[in-house]
């Protein structure tokens, strides 16, 4: 069979599903993560724990899809000049995927006390940030079939990412100049936590950076 | 022995076909991405045989340059032959990665030919055309093939995997028959083999490419691997075009096509269609895939391979006709070409060698470097060690001052109790009690504040006191303190509050001292313990 697959486009067909399943599960990662933070927030401790595990079959759905995709690329001559890049562009929303696992493990360790007054701070973070990551899946598609316009959807991540930083910069000054109520360990754990949100943010600009650096090599 | 001749000739000039030209040919099926591909792995080495063993196993096909030249009856000139396509390969290898090795092949044919008085037919001329129109038809085809692909594929909003599968799926295709066609154009070399010896002719039209194969593997090896990696590193349609278009030229100029327009059929370099490929697509992209010095050397390699190989192959059929002062002409353009092939060699090898030397110097400048700057940093920290020690040893000399002074302090103290004792008023006695009860406190302190003078004394001397207690075993510890006090530079009314005794008592310790040191009179005690 593997001999005959030499004029079969069937493993291009089953790479380009590959790579979308790992777009999905971004994508999917993103709306847990949503739902993990919203329900941490205000105490839904079914619903979070509901979320977690969700998030780690999700992590290792993407490093299978990614192992997968690498196999392929690899072993069987596809995107010989593009692999490279592909598989950098990939990891970094593996990446994405590990980082968001990994602030909502920390939500179940750390349990961060967060002020009341905050809580709607934070949710607004996490959607910006999720906002960052979600506008850059359409331009990894865009990559593939029109590269032109991937810089149409690579300023939408710049823009939501900025937005974060900014919110992030609030919280922040908040936390330190106005709760005088709250210990400095505490202002410590929630500017951390604020740190990590804004994380997820500055992976997407990466992704949108690839993505440019990509497309330009493309058109050349 | 002839046929012994001939599979000598055959197993040089396969060499050099293999060494220069299945480099660019499998170095393109690899950038491609082919190459990685299982089934055509397992059938390349399968059609470069059927490529070479056709016109064996199939008479009427024929080899592709039998025509217009005459092919040498005698092993001796086919060796000669053969001598003279891997001389020209090897004095054109020193300026260009791809000489015409074909070109200098049938070059030497005629300049044998030549040699031997047999004219050189019209019909050999129409080769120099053909070797012309060769590059210059694939360069034509590559253009017009990216051209049509890139606006073929651009259609529309495919996904990139999908564009790119079809270019696979082609290029695999493409490889396959491009090595076909490869072996079938360059099969050339067994016009040689005596016909109709059947088994024979089919096992050494196998075993010599084989056994070229194995020797010059390594290097062909590495030559692919640098095609495919450095020069090859441009988009897949690029390559796709560049082996179709090489395929197409092998192809044509294997057929009777070319006789149709006043050409012949005829071997073709892997090297020069390469370049010649590479040129038509940087003409439609608008970009240089090739470098410009790679070209111009490529060219002059083809342009220089058959008259090269003309002059070598008529040289050595002159020898073998015995005409001496001809020989001895061509013998000497001859040697004057080897010494400039070996000059240049020569040159190379001597500029590689001043790189090495000027590489190795530049490491030994790094690495004098490297320990220079560990020794001014070891100096730095030894200087910076001894800056310490000196603070070290300020801060004792202060804190034996301060101990004196609150030994000073507390002589006074004592001399305020006797005072308050003599007091007869109580409430005075009692506060007088109190300011003495805080002096005592002090006192205190100060002991262990001695101690600790002590024992800071002992680390910061103590090679000085392990000399001391190795040299004079019979000192007491009262004994080696004082030493140990004087070297440091302390006075004796500085030592008698240090050691808590009278000024007097430092002097009888100090003359006892002197007594076990074995010194004279004569002999300055604080030198002596100093030189200790």
């Amino acid at each position: 069979m593997g001999f005959l697959d030499i004029f079969s486009l069937k493993r291009a067909t089953n790479l380009i599903k590959s790579m979308d399943a790992l777009l999905l599960t971004v994508a999917e990662s993103l709306t847990v993560f949503k739902g993990g933070v919203k329900d941490y927030l205000y105490g839904e401790e079914a619903g979070f724990a509901e979320n977690l595990s969700k998030m780690a079959s999700l992590e290792a759905e993407a490093l299978s899809r990614i192992k997968e995709i690498e196999g392929t690329l690899y072993s069987k001559g596809y995107l010989m000049r593009s692999r490279g890049d592909i598989m950098r562009l990939l990891e970094r929303f593996d990446h994405i995927v590990t980082i968001i696992s990994v602030d909502l493990v920390q939500f179940e360790i750390e349990s961060p006390n967060i002020p009341k007054e905050l809580k709607r701070e934070f949710v607004k973070l996490t959607e910006l940030a999720s906002l960052a990551v979600e506008s850059s899946i359409p331009g990894a598609k865009a990559y593939f079939t029109e590269p032109q316009a991937v810089a149409e959807t690579t300023s939408q991540v710049y823009f939501y990412e900025k937005e974060a930083v900014k919110l992030s910069q609030s919280i922040k000054r908040t936390v330190f100049h106005q709760m005088e109520g709250l210990k400095l360990s505490e202002k410590f754990h929630l500017r951390y936590f604020a740190l990590h949100i804004e994380d997820l943010a500055k992976a997407a600009v990466k992704v949108a950076e690839q993505l440019s650096v990509m497309a330009i090599k493309r058109s050349l | 022995m002839e046929v012994a001749y001939i599979i000598l000739s055959v197993l040089l000039a396969g060499s050099f076909l293999i060494l220069y030209d299945l480099p660019v040919v499998g170095g393109s099926i690899l950038a491609s991405g082919a190459g990685e591909r299982m089934g055509v792995r397992i059938l390349l080495p399968a059609l470069l045989l059927a490529g070479i063993l056709v016109p064996c196993f199939v008479p009427e096909v024929g080899y592709p340059v039998t025509k217009g030249l005459s092919i040498p009856a005698d092993g001796v000139d086919a060796l000669s032959v053969g001598i003279a396509t891997a001389a020209t390969a090897v004095m054109v290898g020193t300026f260009s990665r791809y000489p015409a090795v074909p070109y200098a092949f049938i070059a030497s044919l005629a300049g044998i030919g030549v040699a031997q008085g047999i004219p050189l037919q019209p019909a050999a001329f129409r080769y120099v055309l053909s070797w012309i129109t060769g590059p210059v038809v694939c360069a034509l085809l590559a253009a017009g093939i990216y051209s049509i692909c890139s606006s073929f594929l651009r259609r529309g909003k495919t996904h990139m995997a999908i564009q790119e599968g079809k270019v696979l799926f082609a290029s695999s295709l493409v490889s396959l028959i491009l090595l076909f066609a490869v072996a079938f154009n360059n099969s050339m070399v067994f016009s040689f083999l005596p016909s109709g010896k059947g088994w024979l002719t089919i096992a050494v039209a196998a075993g010599c490419p084989l056994a070229a194969w194995f020797a010059v593997r390594s290097k062909v090896l590495a030559n692919k691997y640098s095609v495919a990696d450095n020069d090859l590193d441009i988009n897949s349609l690029s390559i796709l075009s560049l082996m179709l278009a090489m395929t197409l030229a092998f192809g044509l100029f294997s057929s009777g096509l070319p006789a149709k327009v006043g050409l012949v059929a005829t071997p073709l370099p892997a090297g020069t269609l390469y370049l010649a490929a590479l040129l038509g697509i940087s003409m439609v992209r608008e970009r240089a895939l090739v470098d410009g010095g790679e070209l111009l050397k490529g060219g002059v390699a083809a342009l220089v391979s058959p008259v090269l190989g003309f002059l070598v192959a008529y040289c050595m059929g002159l020898i073998l006709d015995g005409r001496v002062v001809s020989t001895l002409v061509f013998l000497g353009i001859l040697l004057f070409l080897g010494v400039i092939s070996y000059y240049r060699h020569l040159q190379d090898s001597l500029a590689l060698q001043r790189q090495a030397l000027l590489s190795g110097e530049q490491r030994a400048y790094s690495t004098q470097k490297s320990l220079s700057a560990l020794e001014v940093r070891a100096e730095m920290t030894e200087q910076d060690l001894r800056n310490k020690l000196d603070a070290k040893r300020k801060e004792l000399v202060d804190f034996a001052v301060g101990v004196s002074d609150q030994k000073e302090f507390m002589e006074k103290i004592y001399d305020d109790l006797a005072e308050v004792r003599a007091m007869e008023d109580g409430e005075g006695k009692d506060d007088a009690m109190d300011s003495l009860l805080g002096a005592l406190r002090e006192r205190m302190y100060f002991t262990r504040e001695m101690n600790d003078f002590y024992a800071r004394s002992e680390v910061l001397n103590e090679d000085f006191n392990m000399r001391l207690k190795s040299m004079f075993p019979n000192l007491t510890e009262g004994e080696r303190k004082l030493a140990n006090l004087l070297r440091q530079g302390f006075s004796s009314k500085y030592i008698a509050s240090l050691m808590n005794i009278t000024p007097k008592s430092v002097e009888i310790n100090r003359s006892r001292l002197r007594a076990k040191l074995g010194l004279q009179r004569s002999d300055n005690l604080i030198k002596f313990i100093k030189s200790i």
